[in-house]
């Protein structure tokens, strides 16, 4: 019997010997893995280690979405330290856009901040009791069901103008409703069972001079399922007149 | 506001050097002590605590950091499980059915496994710091969470009985037929 080496033993021992992982990085899962973490606006670390387990599947099945999609879209990252989803994300893409996914109306000063630094134009604001979005379905289930859309109708007169702005995960289900010098339509959210609402914004499509604002539904609001999202001048106030529910809903 | 776009945009360039330098490296050293999926998770909390701490990271010493990270996520996942070994893990992570000719493989691999679980945890990690991750005694002992003077005990000692481990375990068997005599056989 011929002795052998530790490092022999190690080599034989070695579960990765045959594995390559240089390009990991650039890999859907890697990337989708980096693109989350940048998004990520959460509290130090420190507080959120715990609890332990909860966490690790929270973000394994982030991850797992995200890598079985397109690589400019995101999910969640991460959890904030009561254990639940942050109250959104916002990640920068190569091509200039950024998608933001929200969860629900904390840290709205974060959210400004960031999308600011993204270079977007924003105002992050709420929605006062008489300016409620249009109604998506029910509203029972999912904390925002979906985004109604108004915009000057000086710069935006169509669908078709949105999709050099804004890339939604849905149609809209609205049309567009010129109203006393609006746009507006509405879009759903991306499922029934959503619990994030993912809107993505093409900063350099915004008309000079012109603003995106988007408006949190007022708290128990009978129609607080809805996000509003303004383009219009800088410095406008909120469109808020009141439009009649669409057909349908 | 400038000011701060600069400090986002300098921090978001440093983290992504990082991570494309050091990604591949995090995830093999998971790999190496857990089942893919968890080490792809391992991987995410490391950089996600390398985000979150950008400020903290030692520029000089930075996979030694992430390292450091990913050993300390990892050991809090193996605490968390009590009903299967980490062992039994890597048993059912291999092929249910090895093709023929990797089957001499895999059972070496597993013996050399086996050999390596027998070692008190510190020395099973001391090996793995050198030999599988190929860090340096500094780095290693920083991972570690000890002095390199101890690092270098620990390792040589683990050396030690690995080896020993080997020997015995090659030893051949001590003869059953010598204790049954010829008589009782017929």
């Amino acid at each position: 019997m011929t002795s052998r080496s530790a490092a022999t033993i190690m080599r034989t021992a070695d579960p990765a010997a045959d594995v390559a992982v240089d390009d990991a990085w650039a890999d859907a899962e890697g990337r989708a893995t980096y693109e989350q973490i940048i998004a990520d606006d959460g509290p130090p670390l420190a507080a959120v280690r715990a609890p332990r387990a909860r966490r690790r599947i929270l973000i394994g099945a982030g991850l797992a979405a995200a890598a079985g999609a397109a690589a400019v879209v995101v999910g969640i990252p991460g959890v904030n330290h009561n254990g639940a989803p942050p109250a959104w994300s916002v990640t920068k893409h190569a091509d200039g856009s950024v998608t933001v996914n929200i969860n629900d109306d904390r840290d709205r000063a974060g959210l400004q901040k960031r999308l600011r630094a993204a270079g977007l134009r924003t105002v992050i604001t709420t929605a006062p009791p008489n300016c409620a979005g249009i109604r998506i379905g029910n509203g029972s289930g999912p904390r925002y069901t979906g985004w109604t859309v108004v915009a000057d109708t000086s710069t935006f007169t169509s669908a078709a103008d949105w999709q050099h702005l804004l890339r939604v995960p849905k149609q809209p289900v609205g049309g567009v409703r010129p109203v006393q010098g609006i746009a507006r339509w509405s879009v759903a959210a991306p499922a029934e069972d959503a619990r994030t609402l993912t809107i993505t914004i093409v900063p350099s499509a915004l008309p000079a001079g012109d603003t995106v604002t988007i408006a949190f539904p007022p708290r128990r609001s009978p129609l607080d399922s809805v996000l509003i999202i303004q383009a219009a001048t800088t410095g406008r106030p909120l469109i808020c007149q009141p439009v009649p529910a669409l057909s349908g809903q | 506001m400038a000011r701060e776009d600069q400090r986002v945009d300098r921090d978001r360039d440093y983290f992504e050097s990082l991570y494309r330098e050091y990604y591949g490296r995090v995830l093999l050293f998971a790999i190496r002590r857990t089942d893919p999926q968890t080490a792809r998770d391992v991987a995410a909390e490391t950089f996600l605590a390398a985000w979150r701490r950008l400020d903290t990271v030692p520029r000089a010493k930075a996979l030694a950091w992430l390292y450091t990270t990913a050993r300390n996520t990892i050991n809090n996942e193996l605490r968390g499980r009590t009903r299967r070994t980490q062992l039994d893990e890597r048993l059912q992570a291999q092929p249910a059915d090895p093709a023929p000719e990797l089957a001499d493989n895999v059972a070496q691999r597993l013996d050399a496994l086996r050999l390596l679980e027998s070692l008190p945890a510190r020395d099973r990690e001391a090996l793995q710091l050198v030999e599988w991750d190929q860090l340096d005694l500094t780095t290693a002992a920083h991972v570690a969470g000890c002095s390199p003077a101890t690092f270098r005990v620990r390792l040589h000692r683990a050396r030690r009985r690995l080896l020993a481990a080997d020997e015995a375990m090659r030893r051949p068997n001590p003869p059953v037929q010598n204790l049954i005599t010829d008589e009782a056989l017929s």
